[in-house]
């Protein structure tokens, strides 16, 4: 590239980008700090005052926010080991079949449900739950088990929870099982081969040689897990609005509620920061293991 | 081999009853689309034996506007994210330019800053622009952050194209932009297509944002439509179940025969965090 480069078109390709990003990113985010530190909800909608760290010092006064961390943390500790579980299992038994037609009728297969709308997957577990109809407490009639029926969204804490983290049952399909079936098939036959000849039992290959190999998706998903985990709670809030009491509510609900169900606006934009915080941790931290094994 | 073939079938048997509770969903909503309450009590599991296909027609007239809104926001979305993408990532994948790497940076910064933080602000904003209820509130978000991850793949794709392709074509007397479309775009193709289809899904499947901006009845998508279609008080199974069905099918018929591209970006597009 020898000639000279009219740089104003080069920045005006990157203009379009920059844009969105100024105003629908950089600026909100800036927002969400100055944010943080007003009193302001809609009934001083117009008149926002300035309130120092109030409502950070609120927020962490509060038993029911300080606890929405620890029910986070149980359906994050749950995502990462049962979910993952299941999808290392579905890509392990499905590479070990091979190049064969089986074995690419069964990828295929897991992988049709990932098209399916997230909320009609939501909605079929809905109804499985519903006390009069559903079908988890029709079954239970069905086996005699009446006495074991449940309002399963709203007895408990324990029904609510449980409920919640069975959603999804076997989670086989989803982005994990992608990333794992790509990891094992990149595992030579050869390591595998040679194993088998010493005479290594096949649970014995798995956890010295596949299990070993895949390390780097296994970081890679409990990654996105942690990161992305931290703001979700769209489950939460169509399944049980966080309920029954607080024994769901998870802090991204729980800053939705006060942003645009209370109108804290505030309150709201204080809670988004928290969250964030917590993020950069898991990001500062996940590049700190990185590096110290780098 | 006997023990092998033995295990085979063992591995078998455990992906057949995995895939078994993995479709079972599907199936239950096809068959339940075309049942009334009362064929539901009395053969819960089963195929209808006289199916009922007006709730489909119901449904469709309550959840068609839906459908057209997700399928505007959504399309228009993924072409914006494409366009300000590739323009960008090729700028950043073939010149060098002052700031370069601050600019880049920026963009890898906003990849790690979480939706959530911006949620409340971005609200405020999108209110005080007066595009609630208008599809822009939905697509101009969409665009800013969908176009993140899509910089990145773009970038790596584009910095692979052999330098020898593009000397030829600047000989020729093609310019940069000749470069581009009739070079860099024909073989972008594929990864355009797998970005694309993976923009269409997290779109369409984008709840809480549509729930907040686009709140008038008329206005939403269809992610938020069958959330407040689900009248819990007063349901007709059948009509809930083919909404949901009707819900599936633009992306069963868009997907159908895209799969590998949309696995290829999902699986590229996996640093998302």
């Amino acid at each position: 590239m020898s000639k000279k480069i009219d740089y104003v078109w080069l920045y005006a390709c990157l203009l379009p980008t920059f844009a969105f990003v100024g105003v629908f990113l950089l600026y909100p985010a800036i927002e969400a700090f100055r944010m943080s530190f007003l009193d302001w909800s809609m009934t001083n909608y117009l008149h926002p005052r300035y309130a120092g760290l109030d409502n950070y010092a609120e927020l962490l006064k509060n038993a029911e926010f300080r606890n929405s961390f620890l029910i986070l943390l149980a359906f994050m500790l749950w995502n990462i080991v049962v979910l993952q579980g299941a999808s290392i299992m579905g890509a392990y038994l499905i590479n070990s079949l091979g190049q064969s037609r089986l074995g690419g009728f069964f990828k295929v297969a897991f992988t049709v449900p990932m098209v399916l709308p997230g909320m009609v997957v939501t909605m079929f577990w809905l109804f499985f739950y519903e006390p009069n109809n559903g079908m988890l407490n029709y079954v239970l009639g069905h086996l005699g088990l009446e006495s074991w029926q449940k309002v399963w969204l709203g007895e408990s804490q324990a029904t609510a929870m449980g409920s919640i983290m069975m959603k999804g049952f076997p989670w086989v399909s989803g982005l994990g099982f992608l990333i794992y079936l790509a990891g094992f098939q990149n595992i030579d036959e050869s390591l595998r081969e040679a194993a088998r000849m010493d005479g290594a039992s096949a649970g014995k290959i798995f956890w010295r040689i596949d299990l070993r190999l895949i390390l780097p998706q296994i970081r890679l998903t409990t990654v996105l897990v942690l990161i992305g985990g931290t703001q979700q709670f769209s489950d939460q809030l169509i399944m049980t609005k966080g309920g029954p009491g607080y024994s769901t509510m998870v802090p991204g609900l729980y800053m939705f509620n006060h942003a645009f169900t209370y109108g804290k606006l505030g309150t709201g934009s204080a809670i988004g920061v928290i969250l964030f915080l917590l993020k950069m941790g898991f990001t500062l931290l996940n590049a700190r293991l990185m590096r110290e094994r780098g | 081999m006997g023990s092998r073939r033995i295990s085979r079938v063992f591995v078998v048997g455990i992906l057949a009853v995995l895939l078994f509770f993995t479709l079972f969903p599907m199936y239950f909503m096809v068959v339940t689309a075309f049942k009334t309450n009362y064929q539901l009590s009395i053969n819960y599991f089963g195929l209808p034996l006289t199916p009922h296909p007006e709730f489909m027609k119901d449904a469709f007239g309550k959840i068609g506007l839906y459908l057209q809104n997700s399928a505007v926001i959504s399309g228009a979305s993924v072409a914006g994210v494409l366009l300000v993408s590739s323009l960008s990532a090729y700028v950043f994948a073939r010149f060098t330019f002052p700031l370069k790497a601050a600019l880049f940076g920026l963009l890898l910064a906003f990849l790690m800053i979480p939706g959530i933080l911006t949620l409340v602000p971005q609200f405020v904003l999108v209110s005080k622009l007066h595009l609630i209820n208008s599809p822009w509130a939905a697509i101009l978000p969409y665009i800013a952050t969908g176009q993140l991850v899509v910089i990145f793949v773009f970038r790596t794709f584009f910095e692979e194209i052999p330098k020898e392709l593009i000397e030829s074509i600047r000989m020729d007397g093609g310019g940069e932009p000749v470069v581009f479309v009739r070079l860099v775009l024909p073989l972008a193709v594929p990864i355009f297509l797998s970005m694309g289809l993976v923009n269409v899904l997290s779109t369409w499947n984008d709840f809480i944002w549509p729930l907040l901006v686009l709140s008038d009845q008329t206005k939403t998508t269809v992610t938020v439509g069958l959330y407040r279609f689900m009248d819990p008080q007063q349901i007709i199974y059948g009509s809930v179940y083919s909404g949901m069905t009707l819900a599936s099918l633009p992306l069963m018929a868009l997907f159908a025969f895209t799969m590998r591209y949309f696995v290829q970006g999902m699986t590229s597009g996996a640093i998302k965090a």
